[in-house]
């Protein structure tokens, strides 16, 4: 592992999935809902509810309560069934780290002509 | 802070703090003076450091404003204690007699805080330990208890296949979306219902319900396989189960030849597998080379 002199990919941290109660019931609740409006839109549009006005409306808020009730139920899996899991990566250049000495303050000139500038962006292995 | 050059003494910036005698205080007196008069302090910057001699850099730099010695080491441990146990930190602590050091070691690299708050190692573990020993020396810094159980898990204490619970309920959900999907493609075939929104909801909900169960089955398995590469890993910095013996080369015989190698005592060459076919402590905090010859630390 740390013989090939990388550590990118090394798991830091590794902590179970909290699981707390009142995520569970959360869970469960919003499951149920979930499945309740899935079945009610299914039904209702089968049943030519969309054909009139206000029917068309309710099916299309079954709909939006069924995906935003989808996202909830996925962010709270994420938050508390998932195991909270830290892993080394590698730290990309941020604007932070342009100016750290005094003397660097005004950058550093683009050289080279610009076809070059080009390769180097399309082509992340290109010579450097 | 850092400075690997040379062996520490342990006692190189406690000392100078006791005064000698009046005339050289005297003139350390003055010399200050005139250093707080010529640099702006509250404007530091490495253009001034340079510019600074070594006896303006005594003159200025008051050893009894910074912690060091044995108090040091107890803050650093004690830090360091609180950031395993926050899992901040990957390594393992030990305290060394000959010289008075803290130590901490994982697979990935090493660290040695001295008494006069110089660091010695390499790696990740080093980064982290750095700015541990700046605080530390700090006299407005306060360390915070750290709990009993501060160590990392041993390996069978990392549980994986947690959340079985939550990936039931995502289960649930997509099985229903799925149902949901071919029911409306059922109705549009057969039961004569003729809008078109009927198979373009049904196949979204059925592309839906196929993601949802493969989110469940990439988390179980991802799980799974993370859970071992930590368990690896812990083995790797040296921690086992109870009852199991360490396949692990004892830190002081890799720190011994990792520091020979970096002051430069013979550009020697590191080997500190233990026997073939172990995979734990292959190179701890050391650069391995296995084609290297043998050394004996």
């Amino acid at each position: 592992m740390s013989s090939t002199g990388s550590t990118y990919g090394d798991i830091h941290r590794y902590e179970p999935a909290r699981e707390s109660t009142a995520a569970a019931i959360a869970i469960v609740l919003l499951t149920v809902v979930e499945v309740v409006f899935v079945f009610m839109f299914t039904y209702g549009l089968v049943n030519g509810w969309g054909l009139s006005d206000t029917g068309n409306m309710f099916l299309g808020g079954i709909l939006a309560v069924i995906f935003i009730d989808l996202a909830f139920i996925l962010a709270l899996y994420r938050k508390e069934f998932l195991p909270d899991v830290v892993i080394v990566k590698k730290r990309r250049r941020k604007w932070e780290d342009l100016y750290i000495r005094g003397d660097d303050v005004d950058g550093e000139t683009l050289g080279g002509d610009a076809w070059e500038q080009v390769k180097r962006a399309v082509y992340p292995y290109y010579k450097r | 802070m850092t400075d690997a050059s040379d062996e520490p003494t342990g006692a190189r910036a406690v000392d100078s703090g006791s005064a000698d005698d009046g005339a050289a205080d005297d003139s350390i007196e003055a010399l200050r003076a005139e250093v707080e008069e010529k640099y702006d302090f509250d404007d530091f910057g490495p253009a001034d450091m340079a510019e600074m001699t070594a006896e303006e850099w005594n003159a200025a730099f008051d050893p009894d404003a910074w912690i060091t010695g044995r108090n040091l080491l107890d803050r650093v441990e004690r830090d360091l204690r609180n950031q395993i146990a926050s899992r901040e930190v990957f390594a393992v602590l030990d305290r060394r007699t000959d010289p008075p050091s803290v130590v901490a070691y994982s697979d990935e690299g090493w660290a040695v805080v001295y008494e006069d708050g110089s660091v010695e190692g390499e790696g990740t573990v080093l980064r982290d330990v750095k700015p541990t020993v700046a605080l530390c020396s700090m006299d407005s810094y306060e360390v915070r208890d750290p709990p009993e159980a501060y160590e990392l898990p041993t390996p069978e204490e990392v549980e994986g296949g947690t959340g079985e619970f939550g990936n039931l309920m995502i289960q649930a959900v997509a099985a229903m979306q799925i149902l949901g999907g071919l029911g409306l493609f059922v109705a549009w075939l057969f039961l004569g219902v003729e809008t078109i929104v009927a198979p373009v909801m049904g196949g979204f909900f059925l592309i839906l319900g196929v993601l949802l169960f493969g989110l469940v089955a990439n988390a179980r398995l991802s799980d799974r396989f993370r859970a071992e590469e930590y368990r690896d890993r812990l083995r790797a910095a040296g921690i086992t189960d109870p009852g199991e013996d360490a396949e692990f080369v004892p830190f002081e015989e890799v720190a011994e030849e990792a520091l020979a190698a970096a002051r430069g005592e013979g550009s020697r060459s590191l080997d500190t597998s233990v026997s073939p076919g172990d995979d734990a402590g292959e190179s701890v905090g050391a650069s391995a080379d296995p084609s290297g010859p043998e050394t004996d630390g």
